[in-house]
């Protein structure tokens, strides 16, 4: 926990000040998530207002601060769950168009001396971002949330209200048909965009 | 399959590290607030309707309990007045009957 349970009971209390704090505590970590399940870093922090204008008038609803975490990712996912919904509508009359801030990023990059090191990871991001996107959108999020996010089966049964079994199947088969169009995405005789096979921190 | 696994988990940690928290804007708690403000009077509004449709609904459902209570009240006066008027006949004729079939009587006796 970023704050702790007195901030949110006083946030819920109706205390504009200590929702202030609440919010300053978890945005960047919001911003970040949003940032890796929507993928449009111009409207990132429009999402992220929405999550904290949502947690604001229904802070009150909530019945113990301990959920607080869980409950506040799943206002995160359900607010990202609608973003991509309009653009998945909006995306209809606009095809493949992008982002003035990644127009402007790009351009930016051409010229700096990290130029390199961003490329590569530029690369790892365009990968993972295929590798997500040969599974439905549900199990992005739900992949993304477990494997980058790094929450466990636990806060996972929490913020969906699935059983722990039901989302291991779930991961399981998405991960299986991530593993399938891996090879496809690296490309043939590609060994990955500087992806070193180091062992994975314990999460 | 455990290799490709691994690559898939390294892959993943690589992801989160290419994608890190970004910054919040300088406006970004400006616009929250300006937003939650925004809502704020939407919401007033909306308790004032919801408000005013509760009190309309009480007044309604008074109106009819009004309007349905007299009729029964009613009812049960008029039965209360004819059983009043039948019990007062009634007792003025047995009063009579008893007063004649005393004078009767008495006269019977003189």
């Amino acid at each position: 926990m970023l704050v702790d349970f007195e901030q949110i009971q006083r946030a819920q209390a109706g205390d504009d000040a200590a929702f202030n704090q609440v919010v300053t505590a978890y945005r960047k970590r919001i911003l970040g998530t949003i940032a890796r399940l929507i993928g449009r870093p111009e409207d990132v922090e429009d999402v992220a207002q929405e999550v904290f204008l949502r947690l604001y008038y229904s802070l009150d609803q909530l019945r113990t601060p301990e959920v607080f975490e869980p409950w506040l990712y799943r206002l995160t996912v359900n607010a990202s769950y609608d973003y991509l919904r309009k653009q998945r509508r909006r995306s209809e009359s606009r095809m493949a168009d992008l982002s003035e801030q990644q127009v402007l990023f790009a351009d930016a990059l051409a010229g700096t001396q990290h130029g390199v090191e961003e490329e590569r990871r530029s690369r790892i991001r365009d990968l993972v971002d295929t590798l997500l996107h040969s599974v439905s959108e549900e199990d992005r999020i739900l992949l993304t949330l477990k494997e980058v996010e790094g929450l466990s089966l636990k806060e996972l049964e929490r913020i969906y209200h699935v059983k722990e079994n039901a989302l291991k199947v779930r991961l399981f088969r998405a991960r299986k048909r991530i593993l399938r169009a891996f090879p496809n995405a690296m490309g043939p005789g590609n060994s990955g965009p500087g992806v070193g096979t180091e062992e994975r921190k314990d999460r | 399959m455990d290799d490709r696994n691994n690559q898939l988990d390294a892959l993943f940690v690589a992801y989160r590290d290419a994608c890190p928290d970004p910054e919040p804007s300088a406006s970004f708690m400006p616009a929250l607030w300006q937003r939650i403000e925004g809502r704020r009077s939407t919401f007033g509004l909306r308790r004032l309707t919801r408000g005013f449709l509760a009190t309309a609904i009480a007044l309604c459902a008074m109106m009819s309990a009004v309007l349905v209570l007299p009729d029964n009240s009613s009812s049960t006066a008029n039965e209360s007045y004819l059983e009043l008027l039948s019990e007062s006949h009634t007792t003025s004729d047995e009063a009579t009957l008893a007063g004649w079939t005393q004078a009767e009587m008495s006269e019977n006796l003189h």
